[in-house]
């Protein structure tokens, strides 16, 4: 009997060892560098094709000199900045922003319009900036569709695939370690280019009141995980208070703008 | 445990062909279910399970094993089973594909590897009418199927009340 606990005893070490080790020399590869910036650069150009078949978007010269101030205060706060970033105001109603790729974002006018401050849309950008930093969707993409198919899909740019990538990336399907990764980051940009963090709390809780009222058109909150989890996080990881030095913009003359 | 409290074993010339078929027969039963019980693992511990009690009266070697198949695959299959449900969380509920999980497959896939080896080993050798221990499961089913069973159980003795 003795020999038998020790034989299950020698096996369950073995198995917890092989578990263990394996942990911890994980495979896990940085896939940072399995699809380079030039190939990101010419998924981005298919992409930017098919985003402006399905949606108007709004006159960059409009919206331009507004959305690089704020990028510009933004790009302070940035440790690194990997991309040429471009941010493109699309015409509709829903409630969305979402990075894509080669440093391209979008920010549906829908969300714009439930902004009250320039620094509100600056901490939603943030968020969508830390997105792009981290390489999150080339990443999801990978997870979702595997390396080999997304290299062919770069090299053929099949528009029929290009068109189901394209809904993947608008929806901004990450998941949760993700989110929690941008929303750290966020708040590291926003702290360092003299934005009160909360600024993504309060447009969270907004969003959060207006998804009882409206629940179609809020893709972007509803696709997020834990809504209140969230708010949670950011709240308490937003640090001390700090002075805000505001957005010198007059944000209501440009949402009117936009109409 | 003196030896005398267990049967002889059965010697390779004292076992017909249809005894080593039926012996192999439980391990090789395991490759079929596996496959079909690879959504859901559980399914082939089903299948040993009915093999074991169909075949558990046949003769000791034919029933050392099936036990011995049927012992050897538990951990195997509980191992799979949580694999599938905590891959099935990642997939479906959004958790975190993290290294602990890639560590977890990998000791899945090499006890899987493990247990295929092992039972091939097993039926080569139950055809040739041999006994063969796996680590630990060989011994269980050893003392499980030939230890002998009706030693003084038939002894009755009367007590005194109990005061």
């Amino acid at each position: 009997m003795n020999k038998n606990l020790r034989d299950l005893g020698g096996i369950v070490i073995v198995a917890i060892a092989i578990w263990a080790s394996f942990t911890y020399f994980s495979t896990t590869t940085d896939k940072k560098d399995l699809v380079s910036l030039e190939q990101e650069a010419d998924i981005a150009d298919y992409f930017n094709r098919q985003i402006f078949n399905e949606f108007d978007s709004v006159d960059a010269e409009l919206t331009d000199p507004t959305m690089n101030v704020i990028l510009n205060r933004l790009s302070k706060g940035m440790d690194t900045v990997s991309y040429e970033y471009d941010i493109y105001v699309l015409k509709s109603d829903q409630v969305n922003a979402f990075t894509a790729f080669n440093g391209q974002l979008f920010v549906f006018t829908g969300l714009i319009e439930q902004t009250e401050s320039a620094e509100e849309l600056a901490a939603v950008l943030a968020h969508e900036l830390a997105h792009a930093e981290n390489r999150h969707v080339i990443k999801n993409l990978v997870k979702e569709i595997g390396l080999n198919s997304l290299i062919l899909i770069i090299s053929g740019g099949d528009p029929l695939v290009m068109q189901e990538i394209t809904k993947m990336v608008v929806s901004s399907g990450f998941n949760r370690s993700m989110e929690r990764e941008a929303d750290e980051y966020a708040i590291k940009y926003l702290r360092e280019a003299n934005i009160n963090p909360n600024r993504l709390t309060q447009f969270f809780l907004k969003l959060k009141q207006k998804n009882r009222e409206i629940p179609d058109g809020l893709q972007w909150i509803s696709s997020h995980p834990a809504l209140t989890e969230r708010i949670q996080f950011v709240s308490e990881n937003a640090g001390d208070s700090l002075n805000e030095d505001s957005i010198n913009l007059d944000w209501n003359e440009f949402k009117k703008s936009l109409k | 445990m003196t030896k005398e409290n267990y049967n002889p074993i059965p010697q390779p010339n004292e076992i017909d062909i249809r005894e080593k078929e039926d012996a192999m027969g439980a391990y090789l039963m395991m490759f079929a279910a596996l496959g079909a019980g690879l959504p859901l693992p559980v399914l082939n511990l089903v299948a040993a399970i009915i093999y074991y009690y169909i075949n558990k009266g046949k003769s000791l070697f034919v029933r050392f094993h099936s036990l011995q198949s049927l012992l050897s695959q538990l951990p195997t299959s509980i191992l799979n089973a949580v694999a599938v449900f905590w891959g099935a969380r990642i997939v479906f509920l959004d958790y975190a594909f993290t290294d602990v999980f890639k560590g977890y497959l990998w000791l899945v896939g090499i006890a899987n590897l493990i247990y295929i080896i092992f039972s091939i080993i097993g039926a080569v050798k139950a055809r040739k009418g041999q006994m063969y221990y796996f680590l630990f499961f060989g011994r269980v089913s050893y003392q499980s199927v030939f230890k002998k069973k009706d030693i003084d159980t038939h002894k009755m003795v009367n007590q005194p009340p109990k005061m």
